[in-house]
């Protein structure tokens, strides 16, 4: 009777079933090749956790009679997701299924982080004290809606300031760490705001980036 | 005819082989070397390259942006670390913060700025106006600002401040921060 040993399904072969030695070492082997194969696998994983980055390959530009913009994306720079996908004509990122569609996609349960950054310049004139604004919506369609919003966000970091017409561009930034633990997929939306009355703001080709990485599984915290 | 395992290449011996010492070391160099690649993977695992740096306060006229320079190291774990920055050592995803203040009262100060650049080119910027020509003292403005890049191996990250406004330069303090998330 083989003895088993650790918890890796290992085990060693009597003392005298000498016949079933060359049996017992490709078996061995075998086990322990799918054991470190299988930690391998993790390790890699985590060297490599899904990320998508997104930035605009053209100039956007904000006119002032339509001062929020949340299409300026067009550009995947990198997705070593098998679940996350941009919809440029949307200006929506999914993570896992599109809105609406059947849960074809399920994204990995954990914890992201979602970011962006964004930098805006007036045209011509600037009217002083005029907001610009970055904002993102990480926004689960499956959650009940809490009022009196029609839909529930999990997150909404915003960076906004205010132009004292001191020349050159402006600068926006806005990060957040969120948990998913549903089914359905998720959208993250980004707005990018000027409210320049003087002039159309241009947000110039490149200067844009929206992130979402995925930090790994996390137990659930329930605080009472 | 020895057999072998699908992934590291155990050597094993197939019915009818003669069983010697010999193929018991060779089955035990082959665990040996399957071992130490999977003892690669988890080195790197634990062992991510991150760094700070530090600017104990440069002196920055109002302007243009100006590139910082660090003068002391938190800590470097597989980063190049230098006065200008970092060096990306390998492809990768990495975030990248930066925090800058100062307690420099110029006459008048309007705008804030701290950028964050890759391979020369500004990847992240955050531009704060001041509401006050005349900020208070002390520490009268902090400015964070963070993002994620892909970069690629021997990619300089480098970092910018600058102001607008009136009178002495100010003095900024900075600490910026790198940490890899994701080979590419």
């Amino acid at each position: 009777m083989p003895q088993t040993i650790g918890n890796h399904g290992l085990y060693c072969p009597e003392f005298d079933d000498y016949a079933a030695v060359a049996l017992y070492m490709q078996d061995l082997g075998t086990r322990i090749d799918e054991a470190l194969f299988a930690q391998q696998a993790l390790l890699e994983g985590f060297l490599a956790p899904p990320a998508i980055v997104l930035t605009n390959s053209a100039a956007v530009t904000i006119l002032t009679t339509d001062p929020a913009d949340s299409t300026i994306f067009d550009t995947v720079v990198v997705n070593t997701s098998t679940f996350m996908t941009y919809d440029a004509a949307l200006g929506e990122l999914f993570i896992g299924s599109e809105n609406g569609a059947a849960t074809t996609v399920p994204y990995l349960r954990g914890a992201y982080t979602v970011g962006a950054g964004c930098r805006m310049s007036a045209v011509g004139a600037v009217t002083v004290g005029s907001a610009r604004e970055l904002s993102l919506q990480v926004v689960d369609d499956t959650q009940p809606p809490v009022f009196p919003a029609s839909e529930f966000i999990i997150s909404t970091p915003v960076d906004s300031v205010n132009d004292q017409n001191t020349g050159g561009d402006y600068g926006l930034v806005v990060k957040s760490n969120i948990l998913l633990t549903r089914t359905s997929g998720v959208r993250v939306r980004h707005t990018m705001t000027s409210l320049n009355a003087a002039s159309n703001t241009t947000i110039p080709a490149g200067s844009a980036f929206m992130y979402v990485i995925y930090n790994g599984p996390t137990d659930i915290v329930e605080v009472a | 005819m020895p057999g072998f395992t699908p992934n590291y290449g155990i050597e094993y011996p197939c019915a009818g082989e003669v069983i010697s010492p010999a193929v018991f070391q060779t089955f035990a160099d082959d665990v040996e070397a399957a071992l130490a690649s999977v003892d690669a993977v988890s080195a790197s695992v634990l062992a991510r390259p991150r760094a700070a740096i530090r600017d104990s306060g440069t002196s920055i006229a109002f302007g243009a942006m100006t590139a910082l320079t660090f003068d002391s190291t938190d800590f470097d774990n597989g980063m190049t670390a230098a006065a200008a920055g970092f060096t990306i050592p390998s492809n990768g995803l990495y975030m990248i913060d930066l925090e800058l203040g100062s307690n420099t009262i110029p006459t008048t100060v309007t705008s804030w700025a701290g950028a964050i650049l890759l391979a020369g080119t500004v990847m992240y910027k955050r531009k704060i106006s001041e509401t006050s020509s005349t900020p208070p003292a002390p520490n009268n403005d902090e400015l964070n600002l963070s993002g994620l890049v892909s970069a690629t191996a021997g990619n300089a990250v480098t970092f910018q401040f600058g102001w607008t406004g009136t009178g002495i330069n100010l003095v900024v303090t900075a600490r910026a921060s790198i940490s890899k998330l994701c080979d590419l």
